[in-house]
């Protein structure tokens, strides 16, 4: 047993240099106080407390401190994706890797109670505002569009049926806008960031052509734009939400008129005017996609220098972001309303600014989740 | 505070180790008790009176039965009030919420249920004191006059939490005069890692597949999904439980301490008795020496016996947890150790080894069916998804996507759960330690601490979501 006791004292000294290596890189190392990856604030060291102390708050937050502060947290976070990677688990909170390494969020069929609340909410909304012409586009998300990227058997409820029955079960008065076959058509082409739950400009431009047949106006072909590339190293919201490793950056393009196009911008929950639609500098920041209006806000509103009196209330969800600027030529003003956050009443908007045509513009995962939805009534 | 936990590993313990060893040997079990003080009030900061007042009173109590050991009545009357306490703080931490609800229900009264938070171990220790104040009024161990001995018998926090409950008689001798040497460090040190191995690689995730299967509810269940998922659970339990058991046991022998072993390969059993033989040891041996024996075992009559075993296995259960699944699941395994004894016993020998190895799978996982649902109707609608009765297909996309995704996990949890990585460790172990075979040892247990790493890290990764408003 000689052989064996020299492993035993072998495994002990590895053991405790381990330890007392990863300990002491601890202690030297200095606190970090925001995660890139994870794009949250990192536990700093709490302060002592005899309340905290007897609560065990003090307790709690120390092990928090400690996890945040580990040395190389990153580094381990992809250990442990990868491991799970060889073992065949393909999904992590909520998020599949699909074939080709797109990261693709799951959907899940909403409780049918909850879809018939929000269709009648919608016909309501249709009679009381017989005058208004309303519609409303709803964007499939990856996970449909690309299934064939999903892992086998992957227990995702089917987004077309779900959509089908909405537009069956629509009001008639509201026009259904239907984007699908126009971008499963398109769906070789990058119009879904592989690493963030949004669409791209390319695929929120196919849908803008579509658009223009429901909305009587002549959208601009892609000769009319400069296809810009603003950053090719942009890791979304779905790189954070899985933790998979090992996936390539996504790239950012941008649809630029090819001759610059005046209008007024104003943004009012950060109480500013801009003649941009673009946040350039949200560029250096982890959540890239703010640079198409700056995130989301409650209310905007666009003057363009179009003259033909039109006026739209664009309702939506963060997909309409990249979508906006393609309306710029066809509207003198535009109102990009997010219920999620504007907490007036939409329909007194409509009236006091005299708004004849709303386009509800939703991706289909939110429409399917959200509530604010049921807000559109309020007085 | 746990072991499976990034503060335990990197700084409890290695600074609890430290002040140990550099310590006189006379103060060495003082710095246990402290540190299990700690350990316990990390998570508990206010429960820690509870159990300081229990072992005071425990402690005094001895002590008394010492001094009136000759007069049988008071004694008698010291020993039956001590029971009286810990049972009943024990009772009104654990139970409490349970009798009342249950005395509403009877009576169709209606006190009000306030439903206490457990004190994390109080099970565990509660037993152990018991076992100490009981073999001291039995005159089986000398009384424990240094009360940091005593605490530290009671708080040792290798076994506070999970046990293995340690009976006084198998461990005051250590409390004295122990021998730490490196080669228990050293073993220690493999068994804690292979403990928290158990824990945090195997256990933690096929937990994440028996949740996914759990939540999903009977009704929509297909018979593939519903295997999947309780085989996920059999080897969450195990993993998570003879882990915990593994890390307590190494822990002990970083301190010089042996501990007696908790599990031995449950699921290789051939009979339920065996497998009851090689499951949470500690536990069985205690209701027997201080339940079974007591009442008189078998040595009183077919008839007695049986009732003996009826309120065993009823007390197995309810140990468990204060809920009437618990109960069922005990009295359960308790019809069939009943059964093997009195008519299956020559069957069980005669029959091939594998027919003995099903049947006992079988039944220990349908336990676990009661073990896992509180509420008697989810239980019968997964058994019946799992046996294909109802309206339950065979298999569906999600049985197949689970399958997919865990299958290979599954099978290499199951072949853990079997003696055989052992074995092949210690054909590797004797190898020359020169060659390459010999360094896959050290190597191996390397590789453990460094994958538990990342996925204790990982426990805190909490990506905020932007888009969740």
């Amino acid at each position: 047993m000689q052989k064996g006791k020299n492993l035993t004292y072998i495994i002990f000294f590895m053991f405790i240099s381990y330890i007392c290596t990863l300990t002491s890189f601890n202690i030297l190392l200095p606190d970090k106080a925001f995660s890139e990856t994870e794009n949250r604030v990192l536990q700093k060291a709490p302060s002592f407390s005899w309340d905290a102390l007897l609560e065990g708050d003090l307790m709690a937050d120390y092990e928090k401190y400690f996890a945040d502060q580990f040395p190389g947290r990153d580094f381990w976070i992809g250990v442990k994706s990868d491991v799970e990677r060889f073992w065949g688990k393909k999904e992590n909170n909520g998020v599949y890797l699909g074939e080709d390494g797109y990261l693709l969020q799951e959907f899940s069929q909403p409780d049918p109670e909850e879809l018939e609340k929000k269709l009648n909410v919608f016909h309501n909304f249709a009679t009381s505002l017989p005058e208004v012409k309303k519609s409303l586009m709803l964007v499939p998300n990856a996970v449909k569009i690309l299934e064939d990227q999903l892992p086998k058997y992957a227990p995702v409820d089917d987004e077309r049926e779900f959509m089908t029955n909405v537009q069956q079960r629509l009001t008639k008065d509201i026009t259904y806008v239907d984007v699908y076959d126009t971008l499963y058509g398109k769906r070789e082409e990058e119009i879904f960031y592989k690493t963030d739950h949004h669409w791209t400009t390319r695929g929120a431009f196919y849908a803008y052509q579509k658009l223009g047949e429901y909305l009587n106006f002549t959208p601009d072909k892609k000769e009319f734009f400069q296809v810009k590339k603003v950053t090719d190293n942009f890791y979304g919201s779905l790189y954070s939400q899985g933790g998979f490793r090992h996936v390539q950056p996504d790239t950012i393009e941008l649809f630029l008129p090819q001759q610059e196009v005046e209008y007024k911008v104003n943004y009012y929950d950060y109480k500013q005017t801009s003649n941009s639609l673009y946040f350039w500098e949200n560029l250096q920041k982890k959540d890239k996609y703010t640079v198409f209006l700056g995130g989301n806000q409650s209310l905007i509103k666009v003057e363009t220098g179009v003259t033909n009196g039109k006026k739209l209330a664009v309702v939506k969800d963060s997909y309409a972001h990249c979508f906006v600027p393609f309306l710029l030529r066809h509207y003198q003003e535009i109102y990009v309303i997010d219920l999620r956050y504007y907490n007036d009443s939409l329909q007194k908007l409509l009236q006091e600014q005299e708004i004849k045509e709303v386009l509800f513009l939703y991706n289909v995962k939110t429409f399917a989740e959200d509530v604010s939805l049921l807000k559109i009534n309020k007085q | 505070m746990v072991f499976s936990s990034l503060i335990f590993v990197f700084i409890f313990l290695p600074l609890t180790l430290g002040i140990y060893y550099l310590a006189p040997s006379s103060l060495k079990n003082f710095i246990i008790f402290i540190a299990s003080l700690i350990f316990y009030a990390w998570g508990e900061p206010v429960y820690i009176v509870v159990m300081l007042f229990t072992i005071l009173c425990n402690y005094s109590a001895s002590l008394l039965l010492d001094k009136y050991r000759s007069h049988q009545t008071r004694a008698r009357g010291i020993l039956i009030a001590t029971m009286f306490i810990d049972l009943g703080i024990l009772s009104y931490y654990k139970y409490g919420a349970f009798l009342l609800e249950n005395l509403n229900k009877i009576w169709s009264l209606d006190l009000e249920v306030v439903s206490l938070a457990l004190p994390v171990g109080i099970s565990f220790y509660t037993f152990q004191t018991m076992s100490y104040v009981i073999d001291v009024y039995k005159d089986k161990v000398p009384v424990q006059r240094n009360i940091i001995s005593f605490g530290t018998y009671i708080a040792m926090f290798p076994q506070l939490i999970a046990g293995p409950i340690v009976k006084y008689s198998q461990i005051y001798k250590q409390l004295e005069k122990r021998k730490e040497s490196l080669k228990m460090l050293g073993q220690g040190v493999e068994l804690f890692i292979l403990g928290l191995a158990k824990k945090v690689l195997l256990a933690n995730n096929v937990g994440i597949l028996w949740q996914t299967v759990k939540t999903q509810g009977g009704g929509e269940l297909s018979a593939l999904s519903a295997w999947l998922g309780i085989i996920a659970f059999t080897l969450q339990i195990y993993f998570d439980f003879s882990g915990y058991s593994d890390m307590a046991l190494g822990l002990g022998k970083m301190f010089g301490f042996n501990l007696t072993k908790n599990f031995n390969y449950p699921y290789i059993a051939q009979s339920v008795t065996d497998f009851w033989r090689r499951w949470h040891i500690s536990l069985g041996t205690w209701f027997r020496e201080y339940v079974y024996i007591p009442l008189g075992g078998n040595k009183e009559g077919q008839l007695k016996q049986l009732r003996n075993l009826l309120i065993v296995w009823f007390l197995t259960g309810l140990w468990h947890g204060a809920s009437w699944n618990f109960v069922l699941w005990g009295l359960y395994f308790g019809i069939f150790v009943t059964a093997e004894k009195l008519l299956l016993r020559n069957w069980l020998t005669k029959a091939p080894r594998l027919a003995g190895h099903l049947y006992t799978l079988l039944v220990v996982i349908v336990g676990w069916v009661f073990f896992e649902f509180t509420d008697m109707g989810q239980a019968f609608n997964f058994l019946q998804a799992m046996f294909g009765g109802g309206s339950s297909p065979l298999l569906d996309s999600k049985g197949l996507y689970y399958l997919n995704t865990y299958g290979l996990f599954l099978l290499v949890g199951a072949l853990c759960s079997t003696p055989f990585p052992k074995r092949f460790a210690q054909v590797l172990y004797h190898k020359k330690l020169k060659t390459p075979r010999g360094l896959l040892v050290p190597l191996t247990y390397l590789l453990l601490v460094f994958l538990c790493t990342s996925y204790l890290v990982n426990e805190s990764y909490n990506p905020f979501l932007y888009f969740r408003f």
